[in-house]
């Protein structure tokens, strides 16, 4: 990846108006993290020319890498992008305040309906629903985080882990010690980068749109 | 407050380690069952549902859920802010560390032992969810009839929805609105 022949200085813009874009993506914002994916584009590519889609992608693949939420970590990165650290939180502000407003607004409507015999039955339909999609976020995940034997271990050691009730804190953070430690006994064994075999599949992608 | 306070710190540690979006804090939710009862099992499946429904980022959606349960609308903000902090930290001095550098090899090896493991967390969260929708002990205990342990109108709609889920993969709003239209008329 020539990443840098495809990176631009950003534009002057100030840091209500970035607040101000970010807010409006997170208010059609649904779903997870990749909706957000086409309104940067529209919004800080083409409009304000803060960045390009190259670096777009690669945030987008950083942004799963790390801890927080995707949509959040890559507005963060679009924002630094923009006005460094300030215009990170303006961004992650903008684009998360939707969400608390509309969960503190309906919360109480919400604990109203919910002893309706009817409301009870359509939460019951919506566990399964639920179910299917948290099995779809999986498929999703697993091409680039289960993909070798060691990878494969670790999958099945948390597995067990997590059926005995292990706490998922000591989960993830030995399974981060693992991955270092197998570093230190294997030095000469690379770790493959996920991020950039996500920057390749989504870089196919782009380039099937195109054609 | 003291409540509050403490859901902002644990939230905050979830916030450190949840990688890879939304979804990935949901075992943290079930860990938080055990361990405060500030909410229970059914009510986290009520929140996945909500913030499907709700715009924004799901993380945001079920960490203000959360707040304004066990401390109203000034326990939400806590929560919301507490959940982000790590994150800000953590993005910010990489997007500083990578206007310098491009890569660092330590950072892929912990993601390489990092990433299954998130997985196989959202796994297990997933067949929670499946033991109490779909099996019912207790119905058993009492009927003795083989067909009350696995509801079989859950299965059926479990294989519609998949199929629905599988051709529609970017958009969980359709599904969500699908169920509760079919909601209104089945009863499990």
């Amino acid at each position: 990846m020539n990443a840098e022949s495809k990176t631009i200085e950003a534009k002057q813009i100030s840091l209500l108006k970035l607040f101000w874009i970010f807010f409006k993506i997170g208010m059609v914002l649904f779903g997870g993290g990749y909706a957000i994916l086409p309104f940067l584009k529209s919004e800080m590519c083409d409009k304000e020319q803060i960045c390009t889609m190259e670096e777009i992608t690669n945030y987008y693949a950083l942004s799963q890498c790390f801890p927080g939420l995707v949509a959040g970590n890559v507005s963060m990165f679009t924002g630094y992008k923009a006005r460094g650290v300030a215009g990170a939180i303006a961004a992650v502000t903008g684009v998360c305040l939707p969400a608390y407003l509309s969960i503190v607004l309906i919360f109480s409507f919400l604990s109203v309906i919910t002893h309706y015999p009817i409301v009870q039955s359509i939460f019951s339909v919506l566990d399964i629903a639920v179910c299917v999609l948290i099995f779809l976020t999986i498929l999703e995940l697993w091409g680039f985080s289960v993909y070798d034997k060691f990878s494969a271990f670790v999958f099945v050691l948390a597995l067990c882990a997590a059926i005995f009730n292990v706490s998922p804190f000591i989960i993830v953070i030995s399974a981060g010690l693992l991955g270092l430690f197998r570093h230190f006994a294997f030095p000469k064994k690379d770790a493959p980068c996920a991020c950039s075999q996500q920057c390749g599949e989504n870089d196919k992608e782009k380039e099937q749109e195109d054609a | 407050m003291h409540n509050i306070l403490l859901l902002a710190f644990e939230y905050m540690k979830i916030g450190a380690v949840a990688i890879g979006g939304g979804y990935t804090v949901i075992p943290f939710l079930y860990y938080l069952v055990e361990k405060y009862n500030w909410f229970n099992v059914a009510e986290i499946t009520q929140m996945i549902a909500v913030s499907n429904l709700t715009p924004g980022p799901i993380g945001i959606n079920m960490a203000t859920f959360v707040g304004v349960k066990v401390g109203g609308v000034f326990g939400s903000l806590f929560t919301t802010v507490a959940f982000m902090i790590p994150s800000v930290i953590i993005i910010c001095s990489l997007a500083k560390f990578l206007k310098k550098n491009k890569e660092n090899k330590y950072i892929n090896h912990i993601m390489y032992g990092l990433r299954p493991a998130a997985v196989a967390l959202i796994g297990v969260a997933g067949l929670k969810i499946m033991n109490t929708t779909f099996f019912h002990f207790e119905k058993f205990k009492t009927s003795h009839n083989f067909f009350d342990i696995i509801s079989l109108k859950a299965l059926i709609l479990l294989v519609i929805f998949s199929a629905v889920g599988l051709k529609l993969k970017k958009n969980p709003m359709i599904l969500i609105v699908m169920a509760i239209v079919l909601g209104c008329f089945i009863k499990i």
